[in-house]
């Protein structure tokens, strides 16, 4: 995707001070390119040590490649960095030790996270591979919500949790594919193990 | 001609349908797709922990319920939270759970549905019922509530563990198998609460409890005469009915945390006697003592004490110094409010006062050695003195003259450092 037809994040013009300001350009890994304010990156703590590690300037930014990010999809790239622009410059929080945590969710992150629970799911791994201390609060915080008022029944159903006999079937199951020979090792351990032994060999 | 028919009729109804749709979606709304649940288990280490941190602790328990893996997990990733307490208490036999944090707002009750409601907040409450998977049909209810503080603090750590016990209606022989539980060890501190207690009930307890805990009695009436070799050996001791108690009771404190006496008859007299043998005792006592300030005299307290006062932030001190049978050591005297302050500190240690602000008592402590190596030169001058009416020598008065000199310097040498000599006490400004 060329530069001019990037998926640009919302920038609030009237609020960019006079100087210079540097945009980076990213790519996600459907090839969706982003530019994001300098200002705006220093809520990602990898994105912010790798953009000073390669020390680039105005020019290179325009010039050089974008900056591929693998593992993470145009959609939720989108989501991530507009959540950056929109609290650029704000103080990376500290955890206070309170129980449970206190993490208020603001109107805007609860706007932009009236998702599905799949892109949900995205967007929480996203904000823990960039380490965006403040979107993986908020995120885990609409996660956590989700368990108000529920019996251990309903938060199965909720957050897709195996029950113990379900467990039980898929270690079977897993036991059951393993390398034969791999078995054969695990059982004879086991057995020794039962005969009172405390090494393998 | 049939399927010609078919045709028709599908394609009438389609039409119908495609009329309809618009009124359907205008009364009812586009019909929602039903939304998937979010894979918890498959979320980054970090980001589990975070949402695990955000719930309360009832969520957190119930969904540690949800399965033994889930379970495993919570235990995992919890980490001790320094603000939090456990308390197991017991009440007409019956258990609770409760979790607090900084010992004021409750963060989790659990307990049978059929006890009564204790003006708490139902929302905090876990329902003994909701933990059937965690009992078992061949525990007693005893061992039941065991595990179930056991499963609790696993999932929540917490940094004080105390088993609060309700006196009224406790029968020795449920007393005898809650303490025949070897689990129950667990916890750090006991503390009673109630109006009465048989004598026999509270020596099971007293036997029970090790030295190294805390042992606080705050609410029943203890037996009047009551006696315990251990009443006084535990790291933290509190009774608030200490009417019992004698002076020379507290003469068999070891290296005690902390002492609270309320409702005691000492008297100045004998609250002297105390500090006399804090004075000589060969080990430490205590590091603090609360007692009541009743009819209080501190001169009678401190008769025959070599002692300084000092009046600073607020607060009135009177320091005392240990012999030299052991480590030094102070004894900080603190009349204030209705309660006696007692508090053992190194001569370089400061204290933290109840403000916040920060008391250091070196300079008490080099008055101290001025004034006792002073008292031992007035001794000194008095046996020179007996000495005298017998045999009256020259020498023996040259030599009276060299000590009353050598005491008239030490004081001169105190005045010079803020030190006041007024109606027979020692204050340091």
């Amino acid at each position: 995707m060329s530069v001019e037809n990037a998926p640009v994040v919302d920038v609030d013009e009237a609020a960019i001070p006079v100087e210079k300001k540097m945009y980076y350009r990213f790519e996600s890994n459907d090839k969706k390119e982003f530019r994001v304010s300098e200002l705006a990156i220093q809520q990602s703590e990898t994105l912010n040590r790798l953009v000073e590690a390669m020390g680039y300037t105005s020019e290179d930014v325009e010039n050089k490649p974008a900056i591929a990010i693998e593992n993470i999809d145009g959609k939720t790239l989108k989501l991530v960095f507009q959540w950056c622009e929109h609290h650029k410059g704000e103080a990376i929080p500290v955890d206070d030790g309170s129980v449970p945590k206190i993490v208020e969710i603001p109107e805007f992150d609860a706007k932009l996270m009236d998702i599905d629970n799949g892109l949900l799911f995205k967007l929480i791994w996203a904000a823990d591979y960039l380490n965006i201390v403040q979107l993986l609060n908020v995120s885990c915080k609409k996660v956590a919500n989700m368990a108000q008022g529920k019996t251990p029944a309903q938060l199965r159903r909720v957050y897709l949790l195996p029950s113990d006999e379900e467990d039980e079937a898929a270690k079977r199951a897993a036991q059951e594919a393993q390398d034969p020979r791999a078995r054969e090792v695990e059982e004879e351990f086991e057995e020794r193990k039962r005969q009172g032994g405390n090494s393998f060999f | 001609m049939t399927s010609m028919l078919q045709k028709i009729h599908s394609l009438f109804i389609s039409s119908v349908a495609l009329i309809l749709l618009p009124f359907y979606i205008f009364w009812v709304g586009i019909p929602k797709k039903k939304e998937k649940g979010i894979p918890l288990r498959n979320l980054p280490t970090l980001a589990l922990e975070e949402v695990i941190k955000s719930m309360s602790l009832p969520e957190r328990i119930r969904l540690s319920l949800t399965s033994k893996r889930m379970e495993r997990t919570l235990c995992r990733l919890s980490r001790k939270q320094p603000s939090l307490s456990f308390h197991l208490a017991v009440k007409n036999e019956q258990f609770v759970l409760l979790v607090f944090e900084n010992a004021k707002s409750t963060l989790l009750i659990v307990k049978d549905e059929t006890m009564e409601n204790q003006d708490v907040e139902r929302d905090i409450q876990v329902k003994a019922s909701e933990l059937v998977s965690w009992s078992n049909p061949n525990r007693s209810h005893i061992q039941d509530y065991i595990n179930f503080s056991k499963k609790v603090l696993n999932i929540i750590p917490c940094n004080s563990l105390e088993l609060v016990v309700i006196t009224d209606n406790l029968s020795s022989q449920f007393t005898r198998e809650l303490l025949a539980e070897p689990d129950l060890k667990i916890f750090e501190t006991l503390r009673f609460y109630g109006k009465r207690i048989v004598g026999s009930t509270l020596k099971m307890f007293m036997d029970w409890c090790d030295t190294s805990n805390s042992f606080i009695f705050v609410g029943p009436k203890m037996p009047w005469n009551y006696r315990h070799n251990k009443a006084f050996k535990f790291s933290t001791i509190g009774y608030g009915d200490a009417g019992w108690v004698k002076i020379e009771n507290l003469f068999s404190m070891r290296n005690c945390e902390n002492v609270l006496l309320e409702g005691n008859r000492f008297s100045p007299k004998e609250y002297n006697r105390l500090v006399k043998y804090w004075i000589n005792c060969e080990h430490e006592m205590f590091r603090t003592l609360r007692s009541d300030l009743n009819r209080i005299q501190m001169s009678v307290v401190l008769k025959d004490i070599v002692y300084v006062v000092n009046a600073s932030l607020g607060y009135t001190f009177f320091v005392v110094a240990s012999s030299a049978q052991r480590q030094p050591k102070l004894l900080i005297i603190q009349p204030y409010d209705t309660f006696l302050y007692f508090s053992t500190l190194s001569p370089e240690e400061a204290m933290v006062l109840g403000s916040g602000a920060v008391k250091s008592f070196a300079r008490e402590y080099e008055v101290l050695n001025v004034l006792c190596k002073m008292k031992s030169l007035k001794d000194n001058l008095k046996l020179i003195g007996e000495e005298g009416t017998t045999a009256d020598t020259e020498e023996m008065n040259a030599k009276k003259t060299r000590v009353s000199a050598e005491i008239a310097e030490l004081k001169d040498g105190l005045i010079a450092n803020n030190v006041a000599f007024r109606n027979g006490k020692v204050r340091v400004l």
